[in-house]
């Protein structure tokens, strides 16, 4: 059946959306579309609660940057929405090339983040709900304390910015996991949560179950080459918007069980060159990874799978949350990001490595020459890729195939 | 300054500047100056004039702040290594050029300056403690009688140099002024005070007045426009005329009152305080009677690139004129910037 959403007027959708009865349809659906495995279920669950919650009437709208810790909203009973991922999931249903030139009426200028111009134009055209509170961190770049502050002040949404320090010392600690609480604590009580504590250490416990699956997934990748790196790009949306629920637990619980049996199988994919992705990868869709397994190359790990984090301290929630944010090691500088591919070089007997870089994320591509520069100096073969996530016309797929063919050649 | 050129005294001051072993260098105006004067080192705002990026782009890619790149592009082009530089997180290009900074050798002694967005009293706390490990970094010890000197000489610059620029009888040049401007960043604070300015042949003569808004924009950018009709009356920049708002100086807590002035003051467009700071732009414009805004657009300016959709829109709604020009630090739209700005004068009259 070939259907597509990017045909459907989003006023249409947000009449479907709110009314409730029609969900249980809905997944049903679906499940006949998309024909998805036991996790894409989970992801499809989460998805569809995610909408049936924001859109309902008399909901509270939260829109939350990729760093903001997730299991602080499920313990209030919220659904946070993630625009950056809305805007990675828009790309994957072509709905993200009518997005961009919405927005462009806003921002005037092509030059920053598609991703940040794409969750703009989403909001302008409906698939998004307007917020009632908007929270980002100031990390990993600037670009969604800006662009959730645009959101604010053109939509609605009350703005909070939550800065994270640079060290881990025990000021920067307090400083931040009070920032945390305080947030915390002012939500329970707009929202009027009871006892949001109790609820709080459900959602840490969550988190900390989800982390140890995370954990294992990547061990038994260690082992062998049992799934293709590429889809973990797109797990990665669940990564940022699940944990601390039910819906991450569950859906890295099914993944660590299906690498498990593929494991105890004996599977593993045809893989002639080992290759290691850093940042993102485009979102819509493009035969660029196709033409990677045709190859034989296959991306074995991946910068966005490292869990960098300790378990969460059930009796120190929030400076344990506060301990990751300062040390996140994902979209991370020049030196920790240089020092944790040479630990995946390692740990996943990597051939090559490729860094994805997304027009306009300064964060992001600042300093990848350099950082290519040093992989060379170490003697792992590595080359930058440009390209958009979300945008499909800044994609150069053909130049991108070439360059890709000389430098799998170059891999021994 | 009798007899000299103030631009050649710039230049002048700047190829010694390079060169002192003194000189500590920064980017951002949140930078306070004051700490490095207190710390016997000397305060040095690195801008350039436009330039091509002919080695730069073997190290950074084309979509980070050119202004930063003309930093690196000098470096390289020069062989400079090792200077005293403080880089902060103003944004996230000025993140990623301190790396590069560091992994090519460029620097010396340096700090990254952590800039929270918030400006709540614990914010002000949390800037006041990475003010007190810059000031530690070095001078080796927190000397508070000295920072307080420090900071009365700032204060007396800025005092200078508003006086100078709110003298309405003395209507100067827009180029004169931005100089002047400059030439504060750039010199000892001591010999900027001391400094005999003569304001001969600096009066203005162009009719046309307008408000200039931006983040940071080349050196002969100014005197470029100026060459085509346009006097800006005021500059609202990262380095402009807002930040020559005084200290509040409590002698027994002076890292406190730096926090909050680094902080609080009418920043740039980084700053959350947004619907104020176009409060301010729209009364300077009103009280100033300027002809319309003129927008810098610095290209790969992500503050920028994100606060224009807000700034059009309440122009917009003041009627307000108001000219882009959208360039990348190398002035290459010279005359693409000539038919524009003709064709808004032409609209005015």
């Amino acid at each position: 059946m070939n259907f597509n959403i990017s045909k459907v007027k989003p006023v249409y959708l947000k009449k479907i959306f709110s009314k409730k009865f029609l969900y249980p349809l809905i997944y049903q659906v679906l499940l006949q579309i998309l024909r998805p495995d036991d996790i894409g279920k989970v992801s499809i669950k989460f998805s569809l609660d995610l909408i049936k919650k924001n859109f309902s009437k008399n909901s509270k709208v939260i829109m939350v940057n990729v760093f903001t810790p997730t299991e602080i909203f499920f313990a209030l009973n919220t659904f946070p929405i993630l625009p950056e991922v809305a805007s990675a999931v828009s790309a994957n249903f072509s709905i993200s090339d009518s997005a961009l030139f919405e927005s462009d009426d806003i921002l005037f200028s092509k030059d920053s983040c598609s991703v940040h111009r794409n969750l703009i134009g989403l909001i302008k055209m409906g698939f998004l709900p307007t917020p009632n509170y908007v929270f980002t961190t100031d990390k990993p770049c600037h670009s969604a304390v800006h662009s959730f502050y645009l959101i604010s002040k053109f939509y609605g949404g009350e703005y909070f910015v939550i800065d994270i320090p640079e060290e881990e010392t025990e000021e920067n600690l307090n400083y931040l996991s009070k920032k945390l609480e305080d947030t915390f604590i002012f939500l329970s009580k707009e929202l009027k949560i009871k006892n949001p504590y109790k609820n709080l250490l459900n959602a840490i416990n969550l988190s900390n179950e989800t982390r140890k699956y995370m954990i294992e997934i990547n061990e038994l990748r260690k082992k062998k080459v049992l799934i293709d790196g590429r889809k973990f790009l797109g797990y990665l949306g669940m990564t940022f918007s699940a944990l601390g629920s039910t819906y991450g637990r569950d859906f890295f619980k099914l993944l660590r069980d299906n690498l498990k049996k593929l494991y105890e199988q004996g599977f593993e994919l045809p893989v002639k060159k080992k290759l290691y992705w850093l940042h993102l990868g485009p979102y819509f869709k493009t035969d660029f990874f196709d033409y990677l397994y045709k190859k034989g190359a296959y991306i074995v790990f991946e910068e966005t799978s490292n869990v960098y984090w300790d378990e969460f301290d059930l009796k120190d929630p929030f400076k344990s949350i506060a301990k990751k944010l300062i040390n996140f090691k994902i979209f991370s500088n020049l030196e920790e990001r240089y020092k944790t591919t040479i630990k995946a070089i390692n740990d996943y007997k990597v051939d090559g490595v490729i860094i994805f870089n997304q027009w306009g994320c300064r964060q992001g591509a600042g300093s990848s020459y350099l950082l290519r520069k040093k992989l060379i100096d170490y003697g792992i073969p590595c080359i930058i890729i440009d390209g958009d996530l979300v945008d499909e016309s800044n994609f150069p797929k053909e130049q991108n195939k070439t360059r890709v063919e000389g430098f799998l050649e170059v891999i021994e | 300054m009798h007899n000299i050129d103030i631009k050649d005294l710039y230049e002048e001051i700047l190829t010694k500047k390079i060169k002192d072993e003194k000189s500590f260098f920064y980017f951002c105006s949140y930078v306070p100056v004051e700490i490095i004067h207190a710390s016997s080192y000397k305060p040095v705002r690195f801008i350039l004039d436009s330039m091509q990026f002919l080695h730069s782009d073997e190290v950074i890619p084309k979509y980070i702040c050119p202004y930063l790149k003309t930093a690196v592009e000098f470096f390289i082009k020069n062989n400079l290594k090792e200077k005293n530089i403080i880089f902060t997180d103003g944004c996230d290009s000025s993140r990623r050029i301190f790396e590069v900074f560091k992994e090519l050798n460029f620097t010396k002694k340096y700090f990254y300056l952590k800039i929270p967005f918030n400006e709540n009293p614990q914010d002000v706390l949390f800037f006041k403690s990475e003010l007190q490990k810059l000031f530690l970094l070095l001078n080796g010890k927190i000397d508070l009688e000295k920072l307080n000197e420090s900071i009365n000489l700032y204060n007396s610059g800025r005092k200078k140099l508003y006086q100078i620029f709110n003298n309405k009888s003395q209507n100067l040049k827009s180029s004169f002024k931005f100089y002047l401007n400059s030439l504060f960043q750039l010199m000892d604070i001591e010999d900027f005070i001391n400094l005999d300015i003569d304001f001969t042949n600096q009066k203005n003569e162009i009719q046309n007045k307008f408000y200039l808004f931006s983040t940071v924009y080349p050196l002969n950018f100014i005197e470029y426009i100026e060459s085509l009709g346009i006097n800006i009356e005021y500059d609202d920049s990262c380095f402009g005329e807002k930040n020559l708002s005084l200290i509040e100086l409590n002698k027994d807590d002076p890292l406190t009152s730096i926090s909050e002035y680094y902080l609080k003051r009418e920043g740039c467009v980084r700053k959350r305080e947004i619907d104020k700071k176009l409060e301010n732009l729209i009364q300077r414009y009103k009280n100033k009677n300027l002809k319309g805004v003129i927008i810098y657009n610095l290209k790969y300016c992500d503050p920028l690139i994100f606060f224009i959709p807000m700034i059009k829109e309440k122009l917009n709604e003041e009627k307000i004129p108001l000219l882009m020009i959208e360039d990348d630090f190398t002035m290459n739209i010279k005359g693409q910037i000539r038919t524009r700005i003709e064709a808004f004068l032409e609209m005015m009259i």
